[in-house]
């Protein structure tokens, strides 16, 4: 028989079976050891999914390892730094430190349900925190807001304070559980078009915008939103990463647009102003916020040295565009960004930049969302809690600035100031608040 | 202890068992494969019940890939044929299904009443089928690196599509909560004769499972058959193969649309047994590349490569961010993650040249006297290896006319 001349194999393959075995048993009596000593609530509701007396665990899901080509994996280190500072320095909330378990889910619509599914089934945390990228939180939004898929919103997951500018994340009626965060592409060319309307009146206006949803929602904005349609001369698309949009501006500029939109990515942006100056061509732009002033100018520059971001501040010089927290570059001694600046430094943040403040200031919405749930720390108490912050302005947003949840109503901002980008790299706040309430 | 979890240990108690079974000698010689696949799927059988409903979804998935690297490794292991966007293929399968489950607007003409998830997977099967045969027959002017582009760009060029004709794909929102296969009555009847209780989760994995199965035989049949020769005579050389008399043409097309229809069901199980949603984002490029890793991987030309490629698309990634916060800490370690994985890729392909089912057959064909012979040798072996290394990196060394 063939095995006799290989009986070793057979050995090996019981040896590791029976080893097995026995990690396994040990295994066992290790988690049988551990389960009694599991902490019982003193008084009150019993506290929900993550909750012990001493911990309150909570989930978030985020290209980390930057695998799907974003760099938001920052926004999770400064979040974490944050909520490492609550609770070192302010004992936690509640009484209680918070546990943040980050996933990566490579912005894959598959990998952020699985990631999702792990953090609520098998870490059981008590709700979704600062899920990140349209795309791939609509593969995870359904199971969250019913995860037994029986049509019953009612045992749904607190998925807060998502960040993507998707329009439909306030959706109430299907998504009970879900609250947006980051103003949406549509309000940001809401109150790009108003500023338009109240001090460029009658002049003619141009858009150029990245051919996908997210530019179009600027389309669409500006279309419903100006005050005269027929002011609107020059509709001009872009395809994601064309390195030159010459024929678009000219098309743009011979159509006689004095007021140019640009529902544009800092690279698309960056290359319509590029062409503008070589074709000596300088209308108004408004751009949408997604173009951070630093970033924008560094695209212009061409890198991040003094020099080059001069140049790039001096074309985008005189730019509108919108704006809600304080500024990484421009606000660097308002106490709010000192005091980030210590955070960051000292609980292992990343680098000051518009990111890490986001991440900061989503942590500050998070501790105040949970601290309004501390007599009822469930999943229902917490959405109660969201559903009734009121002008609740975190440190680091512009002080006029504030988040206001309601049952039926789960936009995080709705007041935007307008802002002008200065040639010395700074920012000028423009005209009044807008609001959209 | 050694950081393994329960998950792991019954899958590698799955792995020593079976394997123990293949070699054991007291079964007849012929009954051994037989039944070291009994005793796997046993063991699989029992997974759902012992280990968490987040890893049973795990095995779900893992399954519904597996289908993919099975049509993938026929095209590409036996047929020689290399595509980077059957990702594309995936997801019209699912797309299929989803429409023809989902009854509330979408293609109201076909249909006006749901159709049976069985139906409607083998329909996305056969849709996806079609594609390739589409893609096929152009795909007959290309090869190698030609034809990889040009998969890649199907899978880049099918989610604006799917954007563009929203009438019935639901735009950029896709199709969602398409509804799920319920549990069978007499499922649920026999779980609860055994006294248990069968969940949504376990019967999504033991569905995606019967598939995986029922393909994985499919695919025995096909590549032992008059056809699986024929691909694998056409890879090693088409002018032998036409030679001989074999239609060339029509050998390639028909391996390009049997994988397009393993591809497509594979999206179908996917929808139904997983996602529950299916939108244009959701198979997007990396993964569609991750599948042509997975077969890599596993082993080409290997159906049990391909079934390894399935696990390897799901568990790779976690293996490598668990090794790499053990490694970097728990915060380093899931932004580092990818160097670890990617250090593993290069690892199994200069180590397990064939993959790693060719690597576990080289494994069970060594002989005690020439793993003891290799070792004696191993000493003089390096030294030698080292000196030419060094020779052909020294500067100074002579000229021994090797390029």
């Amino acid at each position: 028989m063939q095995i006799l001349r290989r009986p070793w194999l057979l050995i090996l393959a019981l040896a590791v079976v029976l080893l097995i075995a026995a990690v396994a048993c040990e295994d066992e009596e290790e988690e049988a050891a551990e389960t009694p000593t599991g902490e019982t609530p003193v008084v009150g509701v019993t506290p929900g999914p993550g909750v012990t007396d001493t911990e309150i665990k909570l989930g978030h899901t985020n290209d980390l390892a930057g695998s799907g080509g974003t760099p938001y994996g920052i926004i999770t280190l400064a979040l974490q730094a944050y909520l490492n500072k609550v609770n070192d320095e302010d004992g936690g909330v509640c009484g209680r430190n918070i546990t943040l378990i980050a996933e990566d889910d490579q912005y894959a619509p598959d990998l952020a349900l699985e990631k999702t599914r792990k953090l609520v089934e098998q870490d059981e945390v008590l709700a979704i925190v600062g899920a990140l990228g349209t795309a791939a939180h609509l593969g995870a939004v359904d199971y969250l807001n019913d995860p037994n898929d029986d049509g019953d919103t009612s045992d749904g997951i607190p998925d807060l304070f998502v960040s993507t500018g998707f329009t439909g994340w306030a959706n109430v009626a299907t998504w009970p559980w879900t609250f947006g965060y980051i103003p949406d592409y549509n309000s940001d060319g809401q109150v790009l078009t108003t500023y338009i309307n109240e001090n460029f009146p009658g002049q003619k206006v141009g858009i150029l915008y990245q051919n996908d949803p997210f530019g179009e929602d600027y389309l669409n904005s500006v279309k419903e939103n100006l005050a005269d349609p027929a002011l609107l001369v020059a509709e001009q698309t872009y395809e994601p990463g064309a390195p030159d949009l010459s024929a678009q501006i000219i098309n743009i500029q011979s159509a006689g647009a004095e007021v140019v939109v640009l529902g544009a990515v800092p690279t698309g942006s960056a290359a319509a102003i590029i062409a503008a100056n070589a074709l000596g061509y300088s209308p108004q732009w408004l751009v949408s916020y997604v173009n951070a002033h630093t970033s924008l100018a560094a695209t212009i520059g061409g890198g991040t040295e003094p020099e080059q971001l001069g140049q790039g501040f001096a074309l985008i010089d005189g730019t509108i565009a919108i704006n809600y927290q304080l500024d990484a570059v421009g606000d660097t001694d308002d106490p709010a960004m000192v005091e980030h600046a210590r955070i960051m430094d000292t609980y292992g943040g990343p680098g000051l930049s518009t990111l890490s403040v986001y991440g900061a200031h989503l942590g500050e919405t998070i501790v105040e969302a949970l601290s309004g749930a501390c007599d009822n720390l469930t999943r229902e108490g917490l959405l109660q809690s969201v559903e009734s912050i009121q002008d609740f302005t975190p440190s680091l947003f512009l002080p006029d600035i504030a988040v206001s949840f309601s049952p039926t109503d789960h936009r995080a901002i709705e007041t935007f100031q307008p802002i002008r980008m200065e040639a010395d790299g700074t920012l000028t706040d423009v005209g009044d608040m807008i609001s959209l309430e | 202890m050694l950081g393994i979890d329960w998950f792991w240990t019954v899958i590698l108690m799955a792995v020593a068992a079976s394997g123990a079974v293949r070699y054991l000698p007291i079964l007849p010689e012929r009954w051994r494969v037989p039944a070291s696949v009994a005793v796997m799927l046993a063991f699989i059988c029992w997974m759902p019940f012992t280990i968490g409903t987040f890893d049973t979804s795990l095995l779900t998935k893992a399954a519904a890939w597996t289908i993919v690297a099975i049509g993938l490794n026929i095209l590409t292991g036996y047929n020689g044929q290399i595509s980077l966007g059957h990702g594309a293929f995936v997801l019209i399968g699912a797309y299929t299904a989803a429409i023809l489950t989902d009854s509330k607007e979408h293609l109201s003409f076909i249909d006006q009443a749901a159709w049976p998830f069985w139906a409607a997977t083998i329909m996305g099967g056969l849709v996806a089928a079609a594609a390739g045969l589409a893609v096929g027959i152009p795909a007959l002017r290309l090869s190698g690196p030609y034809l990889a582009v040009a998969t890649l760009g199907l899978v880049l060029a099918l989610p604006s599509v799917l954007t563009k004709y929203d009438g019935f794909t639901g735009g950029r929102l896709g199709i969602r909560r398409v509804p799920k296969p319920p549990v069978p009555g007499f499922l649920e009847d026999w779980a609860q004769a055994f006294g248990g209780d069968l969940s949504r989760d376990q019967w999504f994995f033991f569905l995606a499972l019967f598939a995986a199965v029922a393909m994985t035989a499919l695919a025995f049949y096909i590549v032992r058959s008059r056809w699986g020769r024929a691909f694998v005579a056409v890879r090693d050389s088409e002018v032998a193969a036409a030679a001989v008399g074999m239609n060339v043409a029509r050998t390639k097309v028909t391996a390009f649309t049997i994988s397009a229809f393993y591809a497509g069901i594979a999206g179908a199980i996917f929808l139904f047994t997983f996602q529950g949603s299916i939108s244009p984002e959701t198979i997007g490029i990396i993964l569609s590349i991750t599948f042509f890793t997975a077969i890599v991987i596993g082993g080409l030309g290997s159906i049990m490569g391909a079934i390894i490629g399935g696990f390897v698309v799901v568990f790779l990634p976690d293996l490598a961010t668990d090794a790499a916060t053990s490694i970097f800490g728990e915060q380093q370690g899931k932004q580092l993650w990818p160097t670890v994985y990617g250090i593993v890729l290069i690892g199994v392909i200069i180590l397990m040249p064939h993959g790693v089912a060719g690597f576990l057959h080289r494994l069970a064909r060594l002989r005690p006297a020439q793993v003891a012979d290799a070792a004696r040798g191993l000493p003089a072996a390096l030294r030698s290896r080292l000196g030419q290394t060094l020779e052909r990196l020294s500067w100074g060394g002579k000229d021994t006319g090797r390029p």
